[in-house]
């Protein structure tokens, strides 16, 4: 097992805030990332540590973990993904949502690789971090917004429209199980329900801002290993149909395959008409999201 | 100087890896580049990039140590990007040819 330095990409902190008492507070990293690798795993050790079983998912007991990639921040391809992982309402164990993430890098060059929110607010509440400074703020006027307006708000509030922000809508506030956790509008973590869990510790967004550095111990062989594989990725037939279409480059192999969910997966493929009705490759709009270096998000 | 490109897809390594460039640690406030994004609905990204050094990060130099830009090195459209730097370069001499000039003066 590699022992992880300073200089390891790791931030090297975990941010702990206690919204019931308003307690913030740091530790290292390091004592985690030599068994546990990544924002998952560290997390996952993290709640098989600390919850007691038996748990109710909207017990202010209940701790949710905002975590990013061990690689994020740095040129890697694809190291764009931040995960929340809590006691899933979905499931009633272990729950990790990902997704790409601005909000990540962030998160990690303020100097944070986890943030590990605890307890339940009095009132509705956001979390303002940025470098050193970390913010519990009110957020009664955000309540009850959608998150699109609410990232609005906050843009305009805050007077900075590039900030970055992750946040519930009234799914998540009326602790729908399967509420989301969107991040500027157009991102998701959409699995296990973790925006009911922000939810139910009336916590309705996140906003990070980092003005610091990410560290590597070999930095030129790892910026060789880097465009290497940018160049195998980007010299891939998949690669470019992937370019093209997005994940629908692979709706016809799917539908082949029997991994097309259908009737909440009671069927795993798609009728022929209505697999003709849904084949909408059609491009409205495309954007990329940092560090996927593959150009292939498409809004259909 | 700013520039319009349609077809960046706004993964901002370009900006880390100058950040790597002038600092040697990834960190894209000291980029001389920055990605913006658009507020006029138009596809694309523009792209911002510094002439000369201000409080937080260097003005471009071009990587005048490498055979390319690094930033050029690691975008898909870097022969857009190639021709976005040399315009910066061509400035910057231009300008610092003027100042030159008022001083002479």
């Amino acid at each position: 097992m590699p022992k992880f330095s300073k200089n390891s990409c790791y931030a090297g902190r975990i941010l702990r805030v206690n919204l019931s008492n308003g307690e913030i507070k740091t530790e290292s990293t390091y004592k985690y990332v030599n068994d546990w690798l990544g924002s998952a795993g560290i997390a996952i050790k993290i709640l098989y540590d600390e919850l007691e079983p038996g748990l109710n998912p909207y017990d202010p007991a209940n701790i949710i973990v905002f975590g990013t990639g061990v690689l994020q921040g740095t040129t890697a391809p694809g190291a764009c993904k931040m995960t929340i992982s809590t006691l899933s309402p979905m499931t009633g164990g272990w729950g990790t949502s990902a997704s790409d993430s601005y909000l990540g890098g962030h998160l990690k060059r303020a100097g944070y690789d986890l943030l590990i929110v605890s307890g339940k607010a009095h009132t509705p509440v956001y979390l303002y971090i940025e470098d050193e400074t970390i913010e519990i703020r009110k957020a009664e006027n955000l309540w009850g917004q959608t998150t699109w307006d609410t990232v609005d708000i906050l843009h305009n509030d805050l007077n900075d429209p590039s900030l970055n922000v992750i946040c519930i809508g009234p799914a998540g506030e009326n602790l729908v199980r399967g509420a989301c956790v969107i991040q500027d509008k157009v991102r998701a973590f959409g699995r296990c329900g973790t925006g009911a869990v922000m939810g139910s510790k009336l916590l309705k967004a996140v906003i990070a801002k980092g003005s610091g550095a990410i560290s590597i111990a070999q930095p030129e062989r790892f910026l060789d290993i880097v465009k290497k594989s940018r160049t195998r990725i980007l010299n891939t037939e998949n690669t470019k149909t992937f370019q093209k279409y997005g994940t629908y480059g692979a709706y016809e192999l799917k539908q082949e395959n029997c991994q097309m969910n259908y009737k909440n997966f009671q069927e795993l493929i798609l009728p022929d008409k209505l697999f003709k009705v849904l084949d909408t490759r059609k491009i409205i709009d495309r954007y990329q999201i940092v560090a996927l270096q593959l150009y292939a998000h498409r809004h259909v | 100087m700013i520039f319009e490109m349609i077809e960046c897809g706004g993964c901002r390594t370009c900006e880390l890896v100058c950040g790597y460039h002038h600092t040697g640690v990834f960190n894209p406030n000291k980029s001389s580049l920055k990605i913006v994004n658009r507020r006029d609905d138009q596809p694309g990204f523009l792209v911002e990039i510094k002439l000369f050094d201000d409080d937080i990060a260097s003005g471009c130099d071009g990587c005048v140590n490498l055979e390319k830009p690094l930033c050029v090195s690691y975008c898909h459209q870097d022969l857009d990007l190639l021709e976005m730097i040399q315009s910066v370069l061509d400035e910057k001499c231009n300008k610092k040819s003027d100042l030159l000039n008022i001083k002479e003066n």
